[in-house]
């Protein structure tokens, strides 16, 4: 062989085998059994070791010259049940792992750090523990931190902060939180996001799906008062907030858990996506789940979505002409939902509750009567069971202002007649379902009158004839669905009153109106 | 003994003064039913406003119309009292139609607009009974009209 070329194959084999020895794993140098003995780790490193014995401790020092997020695994050996801890440079212990029993991994996920030095901490917990033997080896990670869980972020006061419009990739891990003073306290993460600007937003927050974890999702404001919580998935599926309503500036925080304290995933992580929006009155202001938190609606429309289970939405409707107007209302309908509506007074007691139709189908509130002032639609699912975050239903809402000829309700009884005069006519509907309709008139002199009713769709109605203080005079029936009524009666001078009410309490009919008349002979 | 009398005319005068202004005098008992009463009367009406803030409290009365003839009035009063007034009316249906009036915080007695005055009515009066017309204002929207009837001895 050439010397030239000997001297080549020295140099390649030289060269390998510094970097092989340099990519080994690091052995520990025994006595390390404290922080001033500590054995030199590079973060993203390995290393070995043994548990000389049973309360034998090994002590690593890793000296970080970046900011990142460190993770280390330790593999389980026979006899030896690990203990894995995290100390920053002061040895404040950060976070600790014990997850495993005898010769089971351990793993510490996600610890946040920044230049300047830490100390990982091997310990055995098993006093049986006779393993001197066997080598352990201690493997660790260091990865950028942007769009990472930083631990510890175990508490309200060490909340990571995120942006708003960003992403944290986390860990349900470990199951236990073991530097919590309350012994059986499970793991938690906590975010803070902050609202700088001023104004109205809506935040929306997507925490993804994690298997055999079943996620809850908190917002607490400053003050720790929690505002909304959120447990609409169940295990290994995600959360989903939707149009939150904050206010800028401020401050909020968020605490992701598993609801089951022994159940974590340290092998798939989570992703936190959050959105900041400005809020433009088209959609729900949650929390809006009841008439204290009311989102205002001032637009022709708005949106909202159903979420978690049981979810209320209330809209506020101020009403600022002081003339009668008749408020109309559609709600779109949502796949596998059967929506209500509910129209309430400025107090929050019911005035009318709409539930024409049902699963999947819109709900209309055909015309209300109001004056000036406020008043309130309320939209909910019927079961209070089912909730969809995914999904946004749609309600449209009209003023329309009053003119003689149409009915005002409420008309449903003898108390809130509607006066009519001889000659007029009326257009109404035979809804909501269970509707009845009372018209009054008065007669100046005795004659014969007539009574004229138009047949609607999907009603078969009844007109009873009253004298003024309520006794039944006549009835007449329209023979069947879609057909008129008409009854015609010889009248004392008087006050007379008239019932319009469908034959059956569940016929009604949203989009026909019909045409009610009296005239004299 | 000097110190003590000292602390106790500090402490006398820290309990003194202000309190009266946080604690301020509470309000009347509110006006009883003013009923205005004729003898043997066979009609009543009764009108009821309900007065959800406090902001929108002020003065009001009703007059009463029997066949387009002013018959009388309630008198006048806090728009959340209730006012009755009772009147002697000839026997016979009778359309009786009740007109509102309120006081407004400036200006003159105005009538309230026609889309929330009660609808005219016919009333049976009887001697012996007394039939009550009972006007109620909730919040918002056109009033309620009710009749009803009770012998006139049992008042």
């Amino acid at each position: 062989m050439p010397p030239r070329r000997r001297e080549f194959n020295e140099l390649i084999s030289l060269t390998l085998g510094v970097l092989l020895c340099s990519c080994g794993p690091a052995k520990e140098a025994e006595p390390n059994d404290s922080y001033q003995q500590a054995s030199l780790l590079k973060p993203g490193s390995r290393a070995t070791g043994t548990i000389a014995n049973p309360k034998d401790q090994d002590w690593y020092r890793l000296d970080s010259m970046t900011a990142g997020v460190l993770s280390a695994k330790l593999g389980g050996i026979k006899d030896v049940d690990f203990v894995i801890s995290f100390f920053d440079k002061d040895r404040r212990e950060l976070k600790r792992v014990d997850e495993t029993t005898v010769g089971g991994d351990e793993q510490l996920l996600d610890l946040g750090v920044s230049a300047g030095v830490y100390y990982l901490v091997v310990s055995n917990k098993n006093e049986k523990a006779n393993n001197a033997a066997q080598v352990y080896e201690l493997k660790t990670t260091l990865d950028g931190s942007a769009g990472r869980e930083r631990e510890p972020n175990d508490t309200a006061l060490t909340a990571q902060t995120v942006e708003a419009g960003g992403l944290a990739k986390g860990h349900y891990w470990p199951a236990k939180q073991l530097l919590s003073e309350e012994p059986e306290a499970a793991e938690e993460d906590w975010y803070s996001i902050e609202v700088a600007k001023t104004g109205l937003f809506l935040l929306n927050i997507d925490v993804s799906e994690v298997p055999k974890v079943d996620a809850i999702l908190e917002v607490y404001d400053t003050n720790g008062y929690k505002l909304k919580e959120l447990d609409a998935g169940g295990i290994g599926e995600g959360e989903s907030l939707r149009s939150f309503g904050v206010r800028g500036p401020g401050k909020f925080q968020l605490r992701l858990r598993s609801k089951y304290k022994t159940a974590g995933n340290p092998d798939v992580p989570y992703d936190l996506l959050t959105e900041l929006l400005p809020y433009q009155g088209a959609t729900e202001f949650e929390p809006n789940d009841q008439r204290t938190d009311a989102t205002p609606l001032e637009l022709d429309s708005i949106s909202g979505a159903i979420a978690p289970a049981g979810d209320q939405d209330w809209y506020k409707v101020t009403v600022a002409s002081e003339t009668k107007q008749l408020l109309r209302a559609e709600l779109s309908g949502l796949a596998g939902m059967d929506l209500t509506l509910s129209l309430r007074d400025g107090l929050g007691n019911e005035i009318s509750f709409i539930d024409n139709m049902s699963k999947e189908q819109p709900e209309i509130m055909t015309g209300w009567g109001l004056t000036g002032g406020e008043y309130h639609l309320v939209v909910s699912e019927k079961s209070g069971k089912k909730s969809d975050s995914r999904q946004s239903y749609s309600l449209a809402r009209k003023l329309i202002s009053y003119q003689p000829g149409l009915e005002w309700e409420p008309n449903n009884s003898s108390g809130t007649v509607q006066a009519l005069k001889i000659g007029e006519s009326v257009d109404g509907y035979f809804a909501p379902k269970g509707d009845e309709d009372w018209y009054e008139f008065n007669l100046y002199q005795k004659g014969v009158v007539i009574l004229e009713l138009t047949g609607v769709i999907n009603a078969a109605p009844t007109l009873t004839l009253f004298d003024q203080e309520y006794k039944e005079l006549a009835a007449a029936s329209a023979v069947k669905s879609g057909e008129p009524v008409s009854l015609e009666r010889e009248l004392e001078r008087g006050t007379y009153a008239v019932r319009l009410k469908p034959g059956d309490a569940a016929q009604n009919n949203v989009r026909d109106k019909y045409s009610f008349r009296v005239r004299a002979k | 003994m000097r110190r003590l009398t000292l602390l106790a005319v500090l402490l006398a005068s820290a309990c003194a003064g202000p309190r009266q202004a946080e604690f301020p005098t509470p309000l009347p008992p509110p006006p009883p039913v003013v009923v205005i009463e004729v003898k043997d009367p066979n009609f009543e009406a009764v009108i009821v406003e309900a007065v959800p803030n406090a902001d929108d409290e002020g003065v009001s009365f009703t007059k009463i119309f029997v066949d387009g003839k002013e018959a009388g009035k309630t008198p006048v009063g806090p728009r959340s009292q209730e006012k009755r007034v009772r009147l002697k009316l000839p026997t016979g249906n009778q359309p009786v139609r009740l007109e509102h009036w309120f006081l407004p915080s400036v200006g003159e007695w105005t009538i309230l607009q026609e889309s929330l005055q009660p609808r005219e009515r016919f009333v049976r009066i009887e001697d012996g009974t007394i039939a009550r017309l009972t006007l109620r204002y909730g919040p918002g929207g056109p009033p309620s009209l009710s009749i009803s009837r009770e012998p006139a001895a049992s008042r």
